[in-house]
């Protein structure tokens, strides 16, 4: 197959960090899909590998005690070993990425507009007035109101929910074919939370891109995602649709994390044992024949 | 047990005011789960530091039981009201083990003489479900988890009658949250405390708090029994809050106002 839909496709991922107690294995084997226009969620705790997955996409990952095996394949080209000249070209224009806290995704030394600049340029060579008017257009698109104030502030002067805002507007303005959304809403409070994840929906619905979104809340995912992948101590546990996902949960981890939002509806907190079972040792369970 | 009448309190930097809290009175009664909601910026964190006495408000009084408290308080009263802070990676101090961090408290409020200290210390660890040998632990060696079980033990540890919790399971896991909250829970019951809770996840206070006050810009929107405030939330900015919460099942939406 020389043409596939497959925008993403991620075959046999590995990923192990040498530390001086040993090798620790931290994505084993992982394989995970996303074609154009397609939402999908990667559910899991830290240290479940999900945030890894994300830097690996973006090359990010380059020490040297660093050992990665596998494909990553964008677009049909195995980027895993791509050099950083190679990502530099697809960063910020064919990828890009929210973080989880806004504030701290944002240089504390440049104005909003310098920072836009840079970003513009990922696109194509412009001049300073002309970034400020492409990023203008982009903040009124929005509905901030006041995008030339804003244009002008350091981080620090705007609000979690202004921040927020900025920061996906940035990750939005080059119409990326990916975009991947680490958390981008934990930090926030659940109104903005929800404003975020509505202005994520809309701007990525009119360009067509594809969102692999990073989360431990299940609440969020039902909101977000079409498709819906569960990662535990690196290895994925279970993947399917949002439907068969909340409708018939398979695996003892994706039911527990669905189990652990305390409900709306009151009549008490979760149990769980305090020996949690170690979900590792649980077979995979896969809804995938049905995909 | 804890009267507070018509705070307010300005902040000023510049020539930007910041009106926190406006004219804010309360009654928390003895064994109450009392949650405190509402955005950031809506005030309840200086709430909670007027409470504890971190801040002096601008007027208005803060009463435990019969005794006014001033910001200037003597160990009898500090002791008496505890803090377990939002982020346990903060809040614990790196250079020091887990028995010094506990023992602390024990050592200024003269609980127990100083030889028994140890053993109290593992039993404040037995409480929060941690084995003895965490003492001679860093924080960094920890979970986010086990540090806020540290962080609890050691408010535990003066033997206070409220405790204040400002976000304390927000920086957690989804499955950790409840194991902690829970914990709390027991705590609560065992020793027959008082909580303040602050927080902005309603599905949580709607699970533990018997009483909730939400709170934007400094004022009282709502206040009542959780039960009244979720079946039938009266200010809109209540209810816009129930929207958003985050649900699982379709069972959940349809409460949802």
């Amino acid at each position: 197959m020389s043409m596939s839909n497959k925008l993403l496709k991620i075959e046999n991922l590995e990923l192990s960090f040498k530390m001086y107690e040993g090798v620790f294995n931290v994505l084993k084997k992982i394989n995970l899909e996303l074609s154009k226009g397609e939402k999908v969620a990667l559910v899991g705790e830290s240290g479940s590998g999900k945030s890894v997955t994300t830097k690996l996409i973006l090359g990010l990952l380059n020490q040297k005690n660093v050992t990665k095996k596998g494909k990553i394949l964008f677009n049909d080209r195995n980027i895993l070993h791509f050099s950083q000249n190679e990502f530099k070209k697809i960063r910020g224009k064919n990828i890009s990425i929210i973080f989880q806290d806004p504030i701290a995704a944002l240089n504390p030394v440049f104005k909003i507009k310098d920072q836009f600049y840079e970003v513009n340029l990922n696109n194509k060579k412009m001049s300073k007035k002309d970034s400020f008017i492409r990023a203008c257009n982009a903040l009124k698109k929005v509905s901030i109101t006041d995008p030339e104030r804003i244009l002008e502030s350091y981080p620090f002067q705007l609000s979690g929910g202004l921040a927020q805002r900025v920061v996906i507007t940035m990750a939005m303005i080059n119409k990326p074919e990916l975009l991947l959304a680490d958390e981008p809403s934990t930090a926030l409070d659940v109104t903005i939370q929800n404003q975020a994840l509505d202005l994520m929906n809309d701007l990525t619905k009119e360009t067509n891109t594809a969102v692999l979104l990073i989360t431990h809340n299940m609440g969020v995912v039902r909101k977000f995602a079409e498709k819906v992948y569960v990662i535990y101590r690196g290895v994925i546990v279970e993947e399917g649709t949002k439907t068969q996902i909340f409708k018939n949960p398979g695996h003892p981890y994706t039911k527990a994390l669905l189990k652990s939002i305390p409900k709306l509806s009151g009549k008490g907190l979760p149990q769980f044992d305090e020996d949690a079972p170690d979900y590792a040792l649980i077979e995979k369970y896969t809804h995938s024949q049905q995909l | 047990m804890i009267k507070v009448s018509n705070i307010s309190k300005k902040f000023t930097i510049k020539n930007n005011t910041v009106q926190a809290l406006d004219d804010v009175s309360l009654l928390i009664e003895e064994h109450d789960c009392f949650a405190i909601v509402g955005e950031s910026g809506s005030g309840k964190t200086t709430l909670a530091n007027i409470i504890l006495g971190i801040y002096i408000q601008d007027s208005g009084e803060v009463w435990l039981n019969e005794k006014q408290l001033f910001s200037k308080r003597n160990l009898k009263l500090r002791k008496l009201i505890q803090f377990v802070q939002q982020n346990p990676m903060s809040t614990l101090n790196p250079k020091k083990t887990v028995y010094s961090t506990i023992s602390l408290p024990l050592k200024i409020h003269k609980i127990v003489n100083n030889n028994e200290i140890s053993e109290r210390v593992e039993k404040l660890l037995s409480y929060v479900g941690l084995e003895a040998e965490y003492m001679h632990r860093y924080p960094d060696t920890l979970s986010g988890g086990q540090k806020q079980r540290v962080a609890i033990a050691r408010a535990l540890a003066s033997e206070p009658k409220v405790l204040i919790l400002d976000e304390p399971t927000s920086a957690l896991d989804v499955i950790v949250q409840s194991k902690v909250l829970n914990l709390l829970l027991d705590i609560k019951e065992q020793f027959n405390l008082t909580y303040i809770f602050i927080t902005h996840d309603l599905s949580v206070v709607r699970n533990i708090a018997n009483k909730v006050v939400v709170m934007n810009k400094g004022k009282i929107e709502e206040l009542g029994a959780t039960n009244n405030v979720f079946n039938n939330p009266t200010s809109s900015y209540t209810k816009t809050l129930i929207r958003a919460i985050p649900t699982v099942t379709d069972e959940e939406d349809a409460i949802k106002p």
